[in-house]
């Protein structure tokens, strides 16, 4: 089969999936602020927690293309199942290319399989954007380290059997794989958030757990610099494919209400502010899906652009997608912020995806500077 | 990869560097890290960067910041990474454990 022909047929079949097992099922979701237990192993068995796990360890090795198409398909749904797949996925490519051999071989299969779901723990009370300033601590103690400290907002952490843990070593930042059942770690729900309600954030408690030596992740003060980002890299790129999809479900939302809805005696597609609208969801997403899979290009390459091209994509994507979000309960009117109505969902949700792997102005940030160092001198520029 | 000669080597580097490092003049022996002249894509950027440009595989042990600080330091990687008996470097595709994923 061709690549392409590949990809398109891979991107049908996410889109059954989703329409069958996930879609129908979104709203509900959301509104009691929990999925299923049982949906990891929905999950797992249409392959869809193995995305990011060489195939050398039972996984299905994603395209980043392919990858792509599932997070726009399932984003286009639900935020919550979304997410709860990409800190899955961020854990699995932490450990798939930091992890040792050993720690490979007894956590990637379990992970592809769905046996165990992974939740990735950096924030931390006194610590959001500002990852450097985090406070938990682990220390050598025997034969393995004790760790101590408290992380918030741990996604899917209510499902999650093993959390990547990022804590000081020495004072330095250092990644930890800590299963659920760790002497010492106490896990404790958090009410669901403005967005992607069901994604069942919680916190986690470290007092004197005890985990053994082969739980380190990376080299002690690699944490941040290297297994977070290389986590926050893929996470990032799947919000920004995710919004991807909360924007068509938008402008699909508001297309359909436009030829239906009749006011002033003609269908409001006939109105031209209606029509301005429209126009500008749909440039954005084209505009949104184009650095998307400009992305996925350099991904597949593995060039080093890629690490900026992600957050590019991401900045835009998930501001287009809370712009699409807007749009579509404006002509949607009242009845898209009924509860009832799906886009005001993804209004929450889009909103959310603003501050989740890295905020909005984080990636400003990191445009701007690379832009300051890019730009008006010649020979920089091209990439 | 392995007959780059090492100020072709060095040369790729510098041009990399251009591209993401803020400084005015920097010699091959200037400590990138220590003048505060990168941001914090800039570790994961360097990893890929190295890797593709001259097909090595950076592993874990390799993460010491002296291997990374300098011009100077990262062309005496590539030819440790380069030198017979050396590791073979990592497929894009193979079964290392290491597929298109994961950044790098």
């Amino acid at each position: 089969m061709e690549p392409k022909q590949h990809e398109e047929t891979t991107r049908e079949r996410f889109r059954r999936f989703v329409e069958v097992s996930i879609a129908p099922h979104a709203g509900e979701w959301d509104e009691r602020g929990e999925v299923p237990a049982t949906l990891p192993a929905v999950l797992a068995e249409a392959g869809l927690l193995a995305q990011a796990v060489p195939s050398a360890y039972g996984g299905e090795e994603a395209d980043p293309l392919v990858y792509g198409f599932l997070h726009a398909e399932i984003g286009a749904a639900c935020a919550s199942t979304r997410a709860l797949i990409t800190v899955h996925d961020m854990v699995a490519a932490a450990i798939a290319r930091w992890g040792e051999d050993d720690q490979k071989r007894r956590w990637l299969p379990e992970l592809a399989s769905g046996r165990g779901l992974g939740a990735f723990a950096l924030t931390e009370p006194e610590a959001g954007s500002d990852a450097r300033s985090i406070r938990a601590s682990a220390r050598a103690d025997g034969d393995g380290f004790v760790l101590a400290g408290r992380k918030r907002w741990i996604t899917a952490g209510g499902l999650a059997k093993l959390f990547l843990v990022f804590a000081r070593l020495e004072g330095k930042a250092t990644a930890f794989l800590v299963p659920a059942g760790a002497p010492g770690l106490t896990v404790r729900a958090m009410a669901p958030p403005l967005g992607m309600r069901a994604s069942q954030p919680v916190e986690l408690e470290f007092a004197e757990c005890r985990v053994h030596a082969g739980a380190q992740l990376g080299r002690a003060g690699t944490g941040l610099s290297h297994v977070a980002a290389t986590a926050l890299h893929l996470g990032r790129y799947a919000v920004a494919w995710g919004c991807t999809g909360i924007q068509r479900a938008c402008l699909n939302e508001a297309v359909r209400h436009a030829r239906s809805r009749v006011q002033f005696d003609v269908p409001l597609r006939e109105h031209q502010l209606v029509q301005e609208m429209i126009a500008e969801m749909a440039v954005e997403l084209r505009a949104a899906e184009a650095l998307c899979r400009e992305a996925a290009r350099l991904r597949r390459e593995r060039d080093p652009e890629a690490i900026l091209a992600v957050a590019v994509a991401k900045l835009y994507a998930s501001r287009a997608a809370q712009r699409a979000a807007t749009q579509a309960i404006q002509i949607l009117g009242a009845q898209g912020c009924a509860p009832s109505s799906a886009v005001q969902r993804h209004f929450r949700d889009a909103k959310v995806m603003e501050i989740i792997e890295g905020s909005t102005q984080i990636q400003q940030l990191l445009v701007a500077n690379d832009a300051l160092q890019r730009f008006a001198d010649p020979g920089r520029e091209a990439p | 990869m392995s007959a780059l000669s090492d100020g072709q080597v060095t040369g790729r580097i510098r041009t990399f560097l251009a591209r993401h490092v803020r400084a005015e003049k920097m010699g091959d022996e200037d400590d990138i890290f220590a003048a505060g002249w990168v941001n914090s894509l800039f570790a994961m950027q360097l990893v890929l960067f190295l890797e593709k440009e001259f097909a090595i595989a950076i592993e874990n042990q390799d993460l010491e910041r002296a291997n990374f600080r300098s011009v100077r330091a990262m062309a005496d990687l590539v030819a440790r990474k380069h030198a017979p008996g050396a590791e073979a470097p990592r497929g894009v595709t193979s079964s290392s454990g290491s597929g298109p994923l994961p950044p790098g």
